[in-house]
Parts: C-alpha cells; structure tokens; sequence
C-alpha cells in the first residue's frame, strides 16, 4: 500500500475516520475510511463500485455508517443531522423530478424545505440561482422537459440553495457537453472558494485542474490521498511510454509494469512505471514520458489489486 | 414461439416471486376462510352447496379487482418506472407482443390465485367448524361450473380493461383509479337497474331481473335470477346452467374484454407518443394561470446569489416546510387527470345513488327530497370507495419521490420528517376531502333538481363532518403504514387488510370495536334526533382512534427513512437511534405522551364498555338465552297473574337518555290456581330495578341480576280472580359510552319508549326462546317444538273457553301514565289526554321547568302502550262517521310540516273508509306520531295510536304515480285498530292471519278506491316475490302460521286479493265485521280457522269452497305459459286464438316429508284476459282440459294482448311467459 502523502492538512474542516458500512447484502462499501478534508474542491476518484457514492451518501446523512465518525467543523453530523443538512448542498448521482412541475416552483419549494421561508429572501435566491446556472429562461418550463445538461444544472441550482458550507457533487458532469461542463467547473470553483465541495468524477485530469486535494477510493479504502499535482510530481521520471503491435503484450518485470494501455492507428500505445529503484536505469524500449493523474490513478488502482 | 415461452416463463418467475404477489395471495385466500368461517350466505343454505359456492366464487372474483392492479401497474409500467423502457424497445420484440405476454401472465396468475381461493373454498368445510346443518355432501361440479362460467370471463374482462389502461396511460393511478371504476360500474349498474343486490326497493319483475341479469358485469344477478324462487334444498343442489341471460352475460363481458386486449399494442404506442400531450394537456390551465403571475417577474439586474441561512429551528420553519410539501403534493394530485376522473365517476355514483335515495321508499315508491335522505347516499359508498381510493393515491403519494427518484435531494435538506410527513398528509386527505365535497355537493344538486323541503345546511354538515373523521383516520393510517412499512404495496395491502378485518372482523369473532382499528359502533341519522345518544359512543372510539394514528404517525415520523429505506427489522432494530435523530428530544417526549394517553384511553374505554356498561358477545347473548331457558323453563307450567291496571310516573331525561319509572301494577289471578310466589322478568336492558319499598304483601326471595329474573314470595296467596298491587321502580339509561351502540328509545327530541322495555313479565318469557336448532343443538338444548312458541290451532277450543271465561292471556289493561319530560317537548302516553302542567325545575343544571302530561287509559286495552316525547307540532281534525266525530292528529317534526298536512289528509280519509268497510272504531281518538328513522319499522300501532317512522311513509312523494306508499302504510296501520287492537285473535297457530293479512286487506280496499284496481295488481308483483322468495319444504298453510312474513303478509294478501274476485268484497266484508262483532274485545276468542270456516261457508259453490280451502289451508302454486297465440285483426274486430299450458303444483306430506306434486291441470275454469290499446281488460273464462287452455274467440274490438290470469287471482310461479303482445305475432 502507498502511504498516504498528506495525513492532516491544517485546516481541515471534514474529517472522517475509520468509516465503515457494510450492507444488508454483505457488500461492504467502506472500509475504515479515514480523510481530513479542508475548504475547497476536493477530488474523490475510484472505479464503478469502489464506494464514492456510497462514502457521499453517508456524509450527506442518507445511510448510516456501521462504524466511525465524521464531523464537519467540529461536529459530529449524526449528533444533528438537521443542523448537518442545514449547511449542506447535495447532488445526487442520479436525480429526477416531479413531472409537471417548472423549474422555478420546484426550486422554491426546495429553498423552502432547506429552510429559506422568508418570501423574499427565497424568491431573491431561487431568481439570482436560475439566472446564475443559466436557467432563468426556462424557469417555467417543466424540469421534467429539461435536457440532461438544464437538468444538471438544476440540480447544481438546488445543491447550491440556502448558501451551504459543505457541497457534495457527485459525478455533476456525466452527460454534459465541454462547453457545459466547463460552465460547471467554474461554477463550482466560484463557490469552493469558501465552502468544502466533495466532487466525485471519473474525469481524472478534471481532479487534477479543480482540486486542491483529491482521494482515491478503491474497494472502500482510500488508497491515496493528498495534493494532485504532488502525487504526479511522486512518479515524476518514472513513466515510460512504448508503442507496441496489438497483440503483443508486455511481461511486467520488478522493474517495470504496465500502467495502462491504449489503441491508437492500429497500434497499442503502453504506459508503463518503473520502481522507485529503477527509475534512473535506461530502458531500450520505452521512451521517457511526463506523468499524469491518470498514471497516478491506475497505479494506484495496480497497487490496491496487488494487495 | 420458444422466444414467447421464454418470455413468458421470465415474467412468470418475476412476477410471481415478488413479495408483493405473495401479500396479494394471502389477502385474497383470506377471503374463502372468512366466507366458511362466518357462514356466508343465508342459513337455510349449506355452506358448500351450489348456491354458496357459486355466489362465494362470484365475490371472491368481484373483490380481486381492488388488487389486480398490482400485478397489472407491475407487468405494464415496470419498464417506464425502472428506466428500463429504451432497453427494452430496441430489443427486435413487438411490443404488442410483449404485452400480451405478460397480460396472460397477469391473467394467469390472478387465475392461480383464484383457484387457490377455489381450492380453499372447497376444503374449509371440512376443516373448520360448519354447522352440520351447513354441510352437504361434497360435489366438484359447482366449483368447477362456477369458476369455468363465473371467476374466469370476470378474471379475463378486468384484468384487459386494467392492463388496457395500465398500458394506455402508463400511470400508476389512473390503473387504480380504474379499479375503483370498475367497481363504481358494477355499483352503477346494480342502481340503475335497480339490482336486488342492492337492496333496492323496487318490486322485482322479470323484466328488471333479466335486464339486471344481462347487465351486471360479475354475473351474479343472472345466476340469482336461475335460483330466485328455488327453496334452499333445491339451490343447493342446483348447478349453473349456462343458458338464457347468464350465456348472454357471459358472452357480453367476453366481448368486452376482447374490445380492450385487441388494442393494447395501439393504445401503449399512442400513450408513447402522447405522454407530452397529455401533460400539456393536463397542465394547461396552470400553465396559463403561471404566465399571467410570472408576467411581472423580470430578470434579475444581477446573479449574485444572496447568502440567506437556512432556519430550521422554530414551529414557523416547520410549518413553512409542510404547507411546501403539502402544496408541492396537491398541485401534483389535482393536475392528474385519474383524480378529476375519478371525481366525474364518483359523481355520477352519487348522482344515481341520490336518485335511488329519492326511490326507496317502501315498495320502490318516490320520497321526497329532504337533506337527510339525499344525504344517506353518500355515507356507505364513501366508506369504501374513500377508504380505497385514500390506500390508493397513498401510494402516489409517498411513492412518487422514490420512483421519480427525487428522494435524494429531498431527503438531504434539514426539512423536518413531521414537517414532510404532515405535508403529505394534507395532500393525502385531499382526496376524501375532494370525494366528500363533491358527493354531498351532488346530493345539493339533485335536491335543488328534485325540489322537495327545503336544504337544510346543519344537517349537511353533521354528515360532512360524520363521514370526514373516519376518512381522516385511515387517511393518517394508510400514510403511518407507507412510512413505517417502507415499500408501497405492501403497504396498500396491509391498509386493504386493515379496512376488511375493520368491516368485516365482528363476523370472525373481533366483536368488540377496540379490536378492530378504526372501528366504532354505527350510528344513522334521524331529522328527529340527529345521530341520537350513540353519536357520544361513535365519537369517543373515533376519539380513541385518532390518538391511535397520532401515536403512529409520530412513530412515522420518526423513523421517516432519508436516503437508503432500510429494511423493516433493521429500522426496528435502530429504532432508538433513527427516532433520536428524526424527533428529536421535543418529540420523543410528545411521542412517549401520546403513547401513554392512547394506552390510558383504550385501557379506559375497555373498561368503560366491558365493565361499566355491560358488554356481551354473541355468543355469550346465546348462553345466557340457553341458561334461561334452562333455568327458567319450568314456569311455562306456573300459574302467574296478569296486569290489569297500571299507574305509572315516568320521569324522562331526553339529553341524557334516561328515564326512571316509578309506580305499581295491578295484578289480578286469572288462573285457575292459587299463586303464592311471582316470578317477575324484566327486560335485560333495564339499568336498575329497585324493590326498596316496604311492600309487606311479598319478599324478594331471589334476584337473578343476569337475567332479570325476581323472585317474589307472596306473604298471603293470590287466590283465582282476586288481585294485588305491586310496586315497580326501574331506570332505564341508554347514554354512555357502548361499544355495542346505544339504544334509540330515549332520545333526545322523539323518544319512543315502548312498554315492553320497562315492564315486567310474568312466568316465562318465550321470546327469549332460542329458536335456531343447530344453536340449541350446540348449547345442548332440546330439541324446540313448535308449542313453546305458540299453542297448536287444534288447542284453540280449549283457550276459548278461557279467555270467555277470564279473558285472554295476557289480559288486557288500563292505564294511567304520567310522563315528566322537558320544557320544550311534548309527551305522548296510552289513552286521552288526562292533564299536563308546567313545573319550576329545581334541579342543578336545568335550563328551565319540566312538563308534565298525564294520560289515562280507562277502559282495558291490548297489553302494551308507547311513551313517546319529543318537540312535535301538531295537526289537528275531526272525522265524523256513522258512529260519533273521532279526532284525528298528527305529531310531527315541525321540519316536516308540509308531509305532515298530507299525512293528516290521508289519515282521516282511510278512517272515514275504514270506518265504512268494519264499523265503529274502537278507540276515542285516532293520532298519528313520527317518530325517529332509526326505528326499522315502517309503522307500528298501538290502541289509537300510530307511530310512523319518518322516512318510511311520511316523507313519501305524493306526485309520484306510484302506488301512494303513505296511504297504504297509515291504511294498514289504521285497520290495526280493528284488526290487532279491537279484535285480538287467540295465542294460536294462525293468528297472524288475522292481525296482519287483513290489515293488507284495508290497503287493498283503500289503493283500489283511490288509485284503482292496476296499482292494486303492481302492489301484488311484490307480494308474490316475497312469498315465492320465503318459499321452502317446510312451508306452513296459512292457517297454521306462527310469524312467518312471506306468508301472513305475502300469501296472504293475494289470498285475500283472490277472495275478493271469489266472492266479492262485500261477502268478505261481511264475514270480517262478523269477526269484529262477535270477538271485539278482552274476552275474544278470534281464530284464523273461525274466519276460514265463514269465508267458505260464505263461498257461492262446492268449487269456490275448494278455492278457499285451498289459499288457505293448502301449499299450492301454479304455473301458466302460453304456448301459442294469434291475435288477427279483421273488420269485424279481432280474432284470438290462444293455448296456455298449465300445471298446478301442491306442497304434501309423503311418508314424514314434504315434497312438491305436480300435474296437469284439468277441469279448473281459468280467466283470460284480452287488453285493449286504451288500456281496457275483458276478461274470459277458459276450461282446463289435461293441461291445456284453449280460447279461441272472436271479439269486436282490437285487442293489443292476450294473458292467462291477467288479474293475478291464482298463485303463479312466473308470470312473465302469461301472456303475449299483438305485435308479436304468433
């Protein structure tokens, strides 16, 4: 297992430890999960099913957790999830609406449940939030007629009700075109200035642009944790690229094993990693290349199976 | 074809491994178990004989609409519910093809479960205990003809209109919605044709019964129209025949369920393409309304977001977050169009349900439209369809977020989960909210079309608010289960489980409410008397109920599941934590109150309805019925003595439903034998009885407080013919809390309070006399002979001589009764008016001073008398006869004024007429006095006076053209006087005959003069379906009745309609006011076989002796058809030529048994008629020849119709193939 680069950043305002939940059906989606999670975007990498969904979840309060605790700022969020709810801004993976009902009606009657019930103030937020995520000339058309990317931005608008301190996103960006996408991640960088926003994606060269930190969760565990551009600087002169035919594959050997492999004109282009140890040794047939988050990534993915 | 199996075979295995099928499973098979368990059906059937098992298998069909929609929503929407739809449609499967497959699995497997029910209905005979009676033996054929004929083509019809509409509007409600529709259907087309299983009031022809038998869409009025007049041996024996209407039936639900399958493919595809419309469509109207108010919302000068802080705190926060949900929750619910469906449905329910309010008087009469009477449509059909609807759209309701998949972000705001939960309830209670506004609304409207008295709003609102608070209750209980149960199927049927054991439980042996949910005793309404004493009863166990679901929905609240539903034990199991964080400290601590205050109340009312006011089960009512007769049957041999005079003071308290009766009975020995100790019965309803007066005559040697049973020791004997005073102290109290209802006697405004609830009996009491024989079998008494009821017509010489000799028994009496009621109430009691005063009250809490009236009954009369109070205004007349003026006055509810005019019209003419036809009348005034509808009967007359119900006559419509319901009534209650009251027929077999059979004889003389000899004839249709529905083997002749109604009011009165065409009305006449003259009186000795003997010997000849003897002495029925029939007009008028085919068939006794002869008649002269076109009868006499009628005449003028005994004058079994039309040729 890689140690984890950072333990305690020194403003960390969610902190989660030794988070555990194991499910009726004997999954277990976390296990032990410890993080310190200060202000700011915070990236949550891991393949389908590793457990991101399930870690926001419990940190938004809609499941229990079996074993551990999680406070945000001070507070343990299960001591009063009401108090936890109140700052908080959620939105879910998936989502979907009452059919029939427009954007503006809807978003209201959102503010009012996260407890905006002055008139004013709650019209005043819900007008700047649509104008703000671009939907304020469809506010009185169905959401249910909206297209994916006026749906997630809905959704963003109603994460975003009732200035919350800690966001959690979860993969927002699925489904929506570069232009909306980017429209998205500058949203959320104007907001992560002041509050913790916990962004889950599978678009890992995002974490890496957004974050300020990052996690990666494999089967319930954090494998890695810490700054983006740190741990890439951690396998700086350590990855190697090699073009090779389709079919032929390559032997790992102690010294160097292959982190990910992709097609391109007809040919297999490998990126592979050496050992720390070995990294200064010339290798033939590979080239030096720059490391990536995403070398970071299925490296830690290599890691977590080997283990 | 392997690809179809394979389909079909998956969809086979999902659905039915699916929680949900197993709960819809267990629900219906509960169905057969409670049939057998409660002895369904009528008593004289066996349980599994063909008439039971068929109908049984009808209902279980007819009930398996309210869950069927669970596998069709499940088979037809899954796909758009799980996403799953654009997967599926690009698979190379017509999608016509897919729904077939899976509507024959949803047909298959309601089949399944039905034969399940079959099955179960087959084996539980034998398996649970069934009266030996009950049982015959097992035969496969009903089972197997009736779910063949029956369950399976109303299986196959519902389950394509559901699965239609399932795949048509892809929604989940409009399918349940459609349930409630197709019961709404049956409802509808049961009222519209007047169905008998609706009670409807209206005389049964056979052209009703076969339109009803084509129409109703279960097929059970078509199989009640093969057994309508079969005895219960022969129904149980009778195997359905596929035949006649029921083939037509059967072949028209087949065609309709074909008309809905065959477009399904069409139907699912258009919905496809028109789901936008059809939003559009059904959103429109708000759409609009949201331009015009968003019209002057202009675009922010800036998006910068104001930083507002939540409040989360604070009963405004909470109240914020609810009223969002609630109008979130009802702007959903009233924009879906299976809601406003639903309401046009529900108001064309209403609509005939109000119009058959407005026919249901007596003999299908018209009533006049009151507030009250239109109002009691809606109450039973609100029950159900509200209850069911509420379970239904409780689904959509607390669903709809998790299947729009909207729960996530909801559940993670700080809204409160009370603040959610009351949310939704209030959307939830639209909905009976809704049918309630609407169904009282439509009555509004009927009324305001019908005319009739005026609205009255308070009435309207006492029902609105009566059927509003059961409403509510299921409302929060059906929200509790979908909270706390966490899947909403499960949850609907758990409430549909819930709704049946509250109906239905009483009948499995949960008689108390308390064991039923939601349960409380039933209370009607009365214009006299409102709810009566047992609205407080209704009220406290509504009461008790509604901290139930406070208890449950705080609970709900509680454990309110946010995010992840986990699964029921689990949430159990963290209960403590999942309330900790849902309630918080405030409510835990209001939890923990309410909880404690609904265990303290239900510990309260148990005690207060079991322990303070006593409580008897059924089955412990028929022990101590048993124990009496045990203990008690003895004295039927002891000489007691009878009252002679009575001088009572009763001192009511209408408000709080008491009365104490003070004062003594003269008793007088009118025996034989020396009585030296009493034994004195009091009703089981008293509340006290107190011998507290020094009486030196008697000392209470014992008291049996269970039965009321006193035993007095008499300090000297009563010796033959001499007489003793006894003094009597009761209190009657019918208020309090009851879980059993409380009494009607004592009511507030219109108290009734006959003498039988007060006054004591001598000796044994034979109505206490269990009658049942398998009850008496079980209670392990012997078996009852017919002489413990009433004494054998051959012992009538003997009792003769008695009662010349001392007058009957019991003897008749005077009376003196002074009644102390309230200062607004005026009192009624036996005889005239003596004098009345008006009293200061000193008692604490009076408003004012206290009436009092004293009546006096000087000269003897028969043994019973009415006390009746109430705030009456009275209508006065004078009816001058042969014999002397006699007042007439008519009691009502001022309310009731206009009827009341008309009733005192109609009463003084059938008196003058009466008077005419049977002489003097017996009593010095003749009053007539409503009284509360909460009364079963129609009418009741005691010596000069007559108590009418309100709405069972006095409210009739007079512009109706039906038979006048209120002269008929108050004719019949009028000869009472004579027949009943003057003459009072000896204590044997037949006595009824005299009592009531000439009483339906003064209605006939009185319709006939007033509307004529036709509406006579349609009154008989309805005497002929009753008797020919009582109809069994061991049926009596008349003139051996015991009490009997089919007989002594149905036979009887076409038995006394064919004397009157034997001999005339003035031979019958003639020998009735010899009757009168000879047996008026205390000491008369009338008998049935007296008045028998006098028609005969009155009869002109040898063959009318043999008519008579016959109506009245034997057990005969005939059946005529025309068998031919050619009606040719000529110019010299109209040839008939007819053949009618005749047989007559005679009830005898065969070595111990009876069995039913029939043969050909022969020799009988027949009357035919011929109609003409203005509606003119001549009648002919045809000869019977070995079975065949033959007329063939020539008459001068166009005859429309030929009919064999047009004047209904013979006892014909079906009348309906009598006669043929003209324009039916031959």
């Amino acid at each position: 297992m890689h140690a984890l680069t950072t333990l305690s950043p020194p403003s960390a305002r969610l902190r989660l430890r030794q988070v555990s939940r194991t499910y009726a059906n004997g999954v277990r989606a976390l296990r032990g999960i410890s993080l310190d999670i200060p202000a700011g975007l915070y990236g949550l990498l891991g393949p389908n099913g590793a457990g991101k969904s399930s870690l926001m979840r419990t940190i938004a309060t809609l499941q229990p957790m079996d074993d551990g605790t999680i406070t945000f700022d001070g507070d343990d969020i299960f001591a009063n999830v009401t108090a936890h709810r109140a700052r908080l801004g959620y939105l879910p993976q998936d989502f979907g609406v009452y059919p029939g009902v427009s954007a503006q009606v809807l978003l209201d009657h959102l503010a009012l449940l996260k407890g905006l019930i002055h008139k004013g103030e709650r019209r005043a937020q819900v007008d700047a939030l649509l104008q703000q995520v671009n939907l304020w000339e469809h506010r009185t058309r169905a959401v249910s007629g909206y297209s994916g990317g006026m749906r997630q931005r809905f959704g963003i608008a109603q994460a975003l009700l009732g200035a919350p301190q800690l966001l959690i996103v979860d993969e927002p960006t699925a489904g929506l075109d570069p232009m909306e996408r980017t429209r998205f991640y500058n949203l959320l960088s104007e907001v992560g200035e002041q509050v913790v926003v916990l962004l889950s994606t599978h678009i890992v060269e995002d974490v890496r642009q957004l974050c300020a930190r990052m996690a990666i969760v494999v089967q319930g565990q954090v494998v890695r944790e810490g700054v983006p551009d740190e741990l890439v600087r951690e396998l700086m002169g350590r990855v190697f690229i090699r073009t090779v035919s389709r079919q032929q594959s390559f032997a790992s050997s102690p010294a160097l094993r292959e982190l990910s492999r992709t097609l391109h004109a007809g040919r297999a282009r490998v990126r592979l990693l050496a050992t720390p140890e070995r990294a200064d040794v010339p290798h033939e047939t590979a080239a030096p290349t720059e490391p990536t988050l995403e070398d970071v990534y299925f490296d830690a993915l290599a890691e977590s199976s080997s283990s | 074809m392997t690809r179809l199996l394979g389909l079909a075979a998956f969809e086979l295995r999902y659905q039915s491994m699916r929680l949900t099928f197993l709960a819809t499973l267990l629900c219906l098979a509960f169905i057969p178990f409670a049939l057998v368990a409660t002895g369904f059906g009528p008593r004289a059937d066996a349980v599994n004989g063909a008439f039971i098992v068929t109908e049984s298998l009808a209902i279980v069909s007819l009930v398996s609409v309210f869950a069927l929609p669970l596998l069709c929503v499940h088979a037809m929407l899954r796909d758009d519910e799980h996403g799953m739809r654009p997967l599926i449609d690009v698979q190379p499967v017509q999608r016509g093809v897919l729904l077939a497959v899976r509507f024959a699995v949803v047909l298959s497997l309601l089949l399944a479960v039905l034969l399940c029910c079959t099955a179960l209905l087959a084996a539980l005979p034998a398996v649970l205990p069934v009266r030996p009676d009950r049982l015959v033996a097992f035969e496969l054929a009903p089972y197997a003809r009736a779910f063949v004929w029956l369950v399976l083509p109303n299986a196959l019809w519902c389950t394509a209109i559901l699965c239609a509409v399932a795949a048509a509007t892809r929604s989940t409600l409009a399918t349940f919605v459609g349930a409630v529709c197709i019961y709404a259907g049956y409802l509808v087309t049961a009222l519209m044709v007047d169905s008998p299983l609706m009670a409807g009031t209206r005389p049964s022809t056979p052209e009703l019964l076969a339109r009803v038998a084509v129409l109703d869409p279960f097929g059970l009025s078509a199989f009640f129209e093969q057994t309508r007049y079969l005895p219960p041996t022969q129904r149980s024996d009778y195997v359905l025949q596929v035949r006649g209407h029921l083939l037509q039936n059967r072949l028209l639900v087949l065609g309709l369920a074909a008309l809905c399958v065959a477009p399904l493919l069409w139907l699912d595809a258009r919905a496809a393409r028109g789901t936008a419309r059809l939003r559009v469509l059904g959103a429109w109207w708000p759409r609009r309304v949201r331009r015009v108010v968003n019209a002057d919302r202009v675009t922010p000068a800036t998006h910068v977001v104001p930083i507002v802080q939540p409040h989360t705190h604070g009963l405004f926060s909470w109240w914020q977050t609810a009223r969002a949900v609630a109008a979130l929750e009802s702007r959903v619910l009233l924009r879906s169009w299976p809601l406003l469906l639903l309401l046009v449905v529900w108001v064309v329910v209403i609509s005939i349900e109000a119009d058959g309010q407005l026919r249901s008087g007596d003999y299908g009469t018209r009533v006049m439209a009151t507030t009250s009477q239109l109002a009691g449509a809606v109450p039973q059909a609100l029950e159900l369809l509200g209850a069911l609807c509420v379970l239904y759209f409780a689904v959509e309701v607390f669903g709809r977020a998790r299947v729009v998949h909207f729960a996530g972000i909801r559940d993670a705001t700080p809204a409160a989960g009370t603040a959610m939960l009351a949310g939704k309830l209030l959307a939830l209670f639209m909905v009976p909210l809704l049918l309630t506004v609407t169904g009282y609304g439509t009555t509004v409207a009927v009324h305001l079309a019908a005319g009739g008295l005026p609205i009255e709003w308070d009435v309207l609102v006492a029902h609105v608010l009566v059927s509003l608070l059961p409403l509510a209750i299921t409302t929060a209980m059906a929200a509790a289960l979908h909270v706390l149960l966490g899947q909403r199927w499960l949850a609907m049927l758990a409430g549909l489980v819930l709704l049946v054991f509250r109906g239905q439980g009483a009948a499995l042996g949960a008689e108390h409410p308390l064991w039923r949910f939601g349960a409380a005793p039933a209370i009607t309404w009365s214009d006299l008397s409102g709810y009566g004493p047992g609205l407080v009863s209704w009220f406290a166990f509504q009461a008790t109920w509604v901290l139930g679901v406070v208890v449950w929905l705080t609970l709900a609240a509680g454990l309110w599941p946010r995010g992840e539903v986990l699964p029921l034990l689990t949430r159990l199991r963290r209960a403590p934590t999942l309330l900790q964080q849902g309630l918080g400290h405030h409510g835990r601590r209001a939890l923990l109150v309410v909880a404690l205050l609904f265990v303290c109340t239900v510990t309260g009312m148990a005690w207060t309805t079991t322990v303070h006011q006593s409580w008897t089960s059924s089955r412990e009512a028929l022990a101590h019925r048993a124990d009496y007769e045990r203990r008690y049957a003895h004295l039927m041999r002891v000489a007691q003595p009878s009252i002679t005079h009575v001088e009572l003071s009763v001192d009511i308290v209408p408000r709080a439903a008491r009365a104490a009766i003070s004062g003594t009975l003269q008793l007088t020995n009118t025996t034989t034998q020396v009585v030296d100790t009493l034994y004195v019965t009091f009703p089981t309803s008293v509340a006290r009885v107190t011998w507290t007066r020094r009486v030196p005559q008697f000392t209470v040697h014992a008291a049996d407080s269970v039965q009321r049973v006193y035993t007095l020791a008499l300090a000297r004997p009563l010796l033959p013919d001499s007489t003793m005073v006894l003094p009597l102290d009761v209190q009657l109290d019918g208020g309090g809390i009851r879980a059993d209802g409380n009494p009607v006697d004592i009511v507030a405004n219109g108290t009734y309070l006959h003498s039988t609830e007060f006054l004591p009996r001598f000796g044994f009491v034979r109505g206490r006399v269990l009658r049942d024989s398998v009850e008496r079998q079980a209670l392990g008494l012997p078996v009852l002979r017919d002489t413990m009821l009433l004494a054998p017509a051959s012992h009538s010489d003997s009792l003769s001589a008695a009662a010349a000799q001392q007058g009957q028994s019991p003897a008749w009496y005077s009376a003196t009764v002074t009644i102390h009621t309230d200062h607004d109430q005026v009192a009624h009691g036996p005889g005239q008016l003596v004098s009345s005063s008006e009293a200061e009250d000193s008692g604490a809490g009076a408003p004012s001073g206290r009436r009092s009236f004293t009546y006096a009954r000087r000269t003897p009369g028969t043994p019973a008398f009415v006390i009746s109070s109430g705030r009456y205004a009275v209508l006065r007349d004078t009816v001058h006869t042969a014999y002397g003026a006699i007042p007439v006055e008519v009691w009502h509810n001022p309310r009731h004024a206009a009827p009341a005019a008309r009733l005192l019209a109609v009463s003084a003419r059938s008196l003058t007429q009466l008077v005419q036809d049977f002489g003097a009348y017996p009593h010095d005034v003749l009053r007539v006095i409503e009284v509360s509808s909460q009364w079963r009967f129609g009418a009741y007359a005691m010596p000069g006076s007559i108590y009418l119900t309100e709405s069972r006559g006095m409210l009739s419509d007079a512009r109706a053209d039906d038979v006048d319901l209120l002269l008929r009534r108050i004719g019949h209650e009028i000869a009472h006087e004579w027949w009943g009251h003057a003459v009072n027929p000896l204590d044997v077999e037949g006595r009824l005959l005299l009592v009531e059979t000439l009483a339906r004889y003064a209605e006939q003389l009185l319709v006939q003069r007033t509307q004529g000899e036709a509406t006579v004839r349609a009154m008989l249709g309805f005497e002929e379906d009753r008797y020919f529905r009582s109809r069994w083997v061991g049926e009596r002749p008349l003139l051996t009745i015991i009490d009997e109604d089919g007989l002594f009011y149905g036979k009887g009165a076409l038995a006394m309609h064919a004397m009157r065409h034997l001999l005339g009305d003035s031979v019958v006449l003639r020998v009735a006011r010899n009757v009168l003259t000879t047996h008026a009186g205390p000491r008369g000795t009338a008998t049935a076989a007296g008045f028998v003997e006098a028609l005969m010997t009155a009869a002109p000849d040898s063959a009318a002796r043999r008519v008579v003897h016959e109506w009245f002495a034997e057990r005969v029925i005939y059946d005529f058809a025309v068998d031919t029939a050619a009606l040719l007009p000529s110019d010299a008028g109209t040839a008939v030529t007819a053949k009618f085919r005749v047989t007559r068939t005679a009830l005898v006794d065969s070595a111990g048994q009876s069995v039913e002869r029939t043969q050909p008649l022969d020799g009988e002269m027949l009357p035919v008629g011929l109609r003409g076109r203005d509606g003119r009868w001549d009648m002919l006499r045809a000869r019977a020849v070995r079975g065949v009628v033959v007329l063939d005449t020539v008459v001068r003028w166009p005859v429309e119709r030929v009919e064999i005994d047009a004047e209904r004058v013979w006892l014909e079994r079906d009348r309906s193939d009598n006669g043929k039309q003209r324009s039916t040729g031959t």
